[in-house]
């Protein structure tokens, strides 16, 4: 048993030391594309009036003049530091630009990423139990639908419905100022359901197959021939198989989460991670840009870590030598 | 105490899987039922479990336990009965075991309150009952132990209904012996019925009492084993017993017509080894070691021996996909590259392989003759007519139908798509056929019919052929020379006729004694039977 907790051990540095990796390689390619941006940060700042040696001074002050490479090396040292630099609008510090909506946006995604989890994994029990019933096919056209409804439209139709005609829940999502998400939390019901719906639906669909792909394998089916109780046969023979594709599905949410978020937050008026990105884009302030990017891509790369590590520790044979 | 009464299952389209059926198992007795693939022999074994696979529905009939019909038994009763009083063994014992419990959880589960510990179940398998196997997960056992764990978990409630669907394909000898000391055991202690499908015949004259044979659902003959198997009635069970290899029987001698003067293919000192697992817990598998033979024109040389004996490495060595550590492979008296990708375009034709699983080598979206037409283009570098006419040729060289060539690989059976991957393999004229274990998964008939083909093509092409098998009385049946494995080593290579009078190597007289021979099993068992008369009568 030693050689497996060895081996297991073995497995995580190594995981660890790949992930340093990617984010590495994310943070490359999030310098390049914001540095590939059509438009002259400068300019942007300055307005279409300003003269050509305020212009030059601005680029010297920004560092606009360095080579590439220079920047992206300073850039790269200072926020392994912690420093994430200034914005090129305000001179405000990024860390407390995007401090609160990071937090805003921290709560939503974890609030829809338990909705979605919990949402998926019931539709996928109550459909993959019995292939075929009538159960399973209502849930499997119910979920094909919602998927292919993007998100923006089911967010419209609720505030429209649910937040305008009814008055239910607020169709507009302001965080108080002394406050977070959670001190008003019906502001977050509608945000979560938009994106429950779609990532749940998607979410179900896969997790059943998985489930459904377990249910075929000969010891499965061995274990219910040995007359065992189908409690048993679920929660010892079967799902222990299906946790590795299961928890893969669930990292998938995460992407889609900081994907959607962008979409929904603005939809809401929800001040997160999402609706700061889109404003910064449209102003070119690249430090807090390469943050919020950042961030974003660090929150996948760990989930996959993590449900890579799960999947690994989850299966014997792949956990302790032969 | 078991009673199966006019059972019909249906397949998709209505298929008949069982069309009337009806068998009765008596505590204490083995039936068996044999008959070639897709007789429904798996779909009796599972029915008698109360058990009808997906895809399949019974019509109509019963399976009554005690009494009871199981078909319309609630839920938790026939859960209780599985539990309590049946055990089921698949053709892959193996496959039950669930990967991601440990060996002790696996067994204990099975337990009843009358039954051994875990302790003793292990001891009955012949394992170590100490925790380094108890407390192992089933991929860190040997295949051989994991089918003793399965044989504990299903002995685990001393059933009092054994159901053995072909036990012994997949076991080796050891294995199978304590298997069959195991079900006389709980025949002789609890008084257990046992249903044994199996095609293998030796083994069916030695545990059964009564046999019945199967043939598209349908029992064509039944009665005492040694009635049956002595002396059929029906004809397919005639066809059926007389296609079974037996290596008791003498062959007519075997002489290839080959010249003697220079071999085809010189294998000489090949070592091969490869690497399982990873990290830690990788270790080095010397599959072959110094192994050196010789192949002439138009003779045939099978290689026998276990699981993991390097048979297959050997074939893998000779087409160039696993470069051996040293040693080297001559065609015609010329050095080829251990890799394939060196290889020219005739070198590559002139050793061709035909592998074990058909199916899996054919393009699932493409029909089997455009996979023998693919064959023909790169091998030969015809297109066109000049193609499709040669394809004509090596259908009727290996006599599938034209129509079923144009069909996708699992639309065949098991015989056609191996019929089908011997024309791929001739498409590209060579001089050597490598056949790995390629009627492993057909039944005997079948298998029977492959092997005549085979040596018709030989006559016709004084092709040489390397059969690799684990099946030495089949081997006997048509191999000029023989060459037997073990851990990687040729411990024995000569005539097969002087080979089966006369064994040099331990190795080869154990597998000599394990072949199995179904004149021999029924002599032995006509004397035992006649000695308890005359014990009786005394």
């Amino acid at each position: 048993m030693t050689a497996g907790l060895h081996d297991a051990a073995q497995y995580v540095i190594w995981r660890i030391v790949s992930l340093v990796a990617t984010l590495l390689a994310v943070s490359l390619i999030l310098f390049a594309a914001v540095e590939w941006l059509p438009g002259d940060p400068a300019q942007q700042i300055l307005g279409m009036n300003a003269t050509p040696e305020r212009l030059d001074i601005l680029r010297e002050q920004l560092n606009l003049n360095d080579p590439v490479p220079e920047r992206y090396g300073r850039w790269l040292w200072s926020t392994l530091q912690g420093d994430l630099g200034e914005s090129v609008r305000t001179n405000q510090s990024v860390r407390a630009i995007i401090g609160r909506p990071a937090l805003n946006t921290a709560m939503l995604a974890v609030t829809a990423f338990a909705a979605i989890a919990a949402a998926a994994l019931l539709l996928a029990a109550l459909g993959g139990r019995r292939d075929g019933s009538r159960t399973s096919t209502v849930i499997s056209v119910t979920t094909l639908s919602a998927v292919s409804v993007p998100e923006f439209i089911i967010a419209g139709i609720l505030i429209s419905i649910v937040g305008l005609e009814l008055g239910w829940l607020p169709a507009v999502s302001l965080v108080p100022s002394d406050g977070t998400p959670f001190s008003r939390p019906e502001i977050l019901v509608l945000p979560v359901i938009s994106l429950a719906i779609v990532g749940g639906a998607y979410g179900a669909r896969l997790i059943r197959a998985a489930v459904a792909d377990a249910a075929r394998m000969p010891h499965v089916q061995a274990a219910r021939l040995a007359g065992l109780a189908e409690s048993r046969v679920l929660l010892r023979h079967l799902l222990p198989s299906a946790i590795p594709p299961t928890v893969q599905v669930l990292a998938f949410m995460v992407p889609f989460l900081v994907g959607g978020a962008v979409v929904v937050e603005r939809i809401f008026a929800f001040p997160g991670l999402g609706s700061q990105l889109v404003d910064r884009i449209a102003l070119r302030d690249a430090p807090v840009i390469e943050a919020i990017g950042l961030i974003q891509a660090a929150s996948v790369i760990v989930a996959f870590q993590i449900a890579d590590m799960i999947g690994f520790l989850a299966s014997p044979n792949r956990r302790t030598a032969q | 105490m078991i009673e199966v009464n006019d059972l019909e299952v249906r397949g998709s389209l209505n298929a008949q899987i069982l069309d009337g059926v009806s068998v009765s198992l008596e505590p204490g007795k083995t039936l068996a039922a044999v008959g070639g693939s897709g007789a429904g022999k798996t779909t009796l074994g599972l029915a008698l479990l109360g058990f009808v696979r997906p895809g399949m529905r019974r019509v109509d009939g019963e399976v009554r336990f005690d009494g009871r019909d199981m078909f319309e038994l609630p839920e938790s009763e026939l859960r209780r009965l599985r539990r309590e009083s049946i055990a089921y063994l698949p053709q892959n014992p193996a496959s039950t075991l669930t990967p991601t419990m440990r060996v002790e959880a696996l067994i204990e589960e099975r337990r009843l309150g009358r039954s051994q510990d875990t302790e003793k179940l292990l001891e009955l398998v012949q394992l170590p009952s100490d925790s380094s196997v108890r407390r192992r997960f089933p991929h860190q056992l040997s295949i051989g132990q994991q089918q003793r764990v399965a044989m504990a978990r299903a002995i685990a409630n001393e059933p009092r209904l054994l159901i053995l669907d072909e036990p012994t394909s997949s076991i080796d000898p050891t294995t199978q012996r304590l298997m069959l000391s195991l079900v006389e055991r709980l025949r002789d202690e609890r008084g257990a019925a046992t249903l044994l499908i199996s095609h293998d015949l030796a083994s069916v004259a030695r545990m059964a009492d009564d046999v019945v044979v199967l043939s598209h659902g349908e029992i064509v003959e039944r009665g005492s084993a040694l009635r049956v198997l002595h002396s059929p009635v029906d004809s397919y069970s005639k066809a059926l017993i007389s296609a079974s290899p037996d290596i008791a029987v003498d062959q007519p001698s075997l002489a290839p017509d080959a010249d003697e003067s220079a071999p085809v293919l010189e294998v000489r000192g090949v070592s091969a080894e490869f690497n399982l697992g990873r990290g830690r817990g990788r270790r080095t598998i010397r599959a072959a070691q110094d192994v050196s033979f010789d192949l002439a024109a138009g003779e045939t040389l099978a290689l026998i021996g276990r699981s993991g004996s390097g048979k297959s490495t050997i074939a893998r060595v000779l087409v160039g996909l696993h470069p051996p550590g040293a040693g080297e492979v001559l065609l015609n008296g010329l050095k080829v590259s251990p890799h394939l990708r060196r290889r020219d375009r005739n070198q590559r034709a002139a050793i061709q392989l035909v592998p074990q699983n058909p199916e899996e080598s054919f393009n699932p979206r493409r029909s089997v003759g455009d996979g023998i037409l693919r064959s023909i283009r790169q091998a030969r570098g015809l297109s066109g007519s000049a193609a499709t006419d040669r394809l004509a040729l090596l259908l009727a060289q290996v006599q599938l139908d034209p129509a079923l060539a144009r069909r996708r690989p699992h639309e065949l059976s098991g015989g056609e798509q191996q019929r089908a991957a011997i024309a791929r393999a001739l498409a590209a004229e060579p001089q050597v056929l490598i056949c790995d274990e390629i009627t492993t998964a057909l039944d005997t008939i079948v298998q029977g019919q492959i092997v005549d083909l085979l040596q018709q093509i030989q006559r016709d092409t004084r092709i040489s052929m390397l059969f690799i098998t684990h099946d030495l009385a089949l081997a006997h049946e048509f191999a000029h020379r023989v060459g037997v494995l073990n851990g990687g080593k040729l411990v024995e290579i000569g005539p097969m006729s002087e080979f089966v009078r006369n064994p040099q190597a331990a190795e080869s007289q154990e597998l000599l004694d394990a072949a199995p021979s179904l004149s021999r099993t029924l002599a032995a068992r006509r004397q035992a039977t006649g000695e308890t008369r005359a014990i009786a009568a005394s």
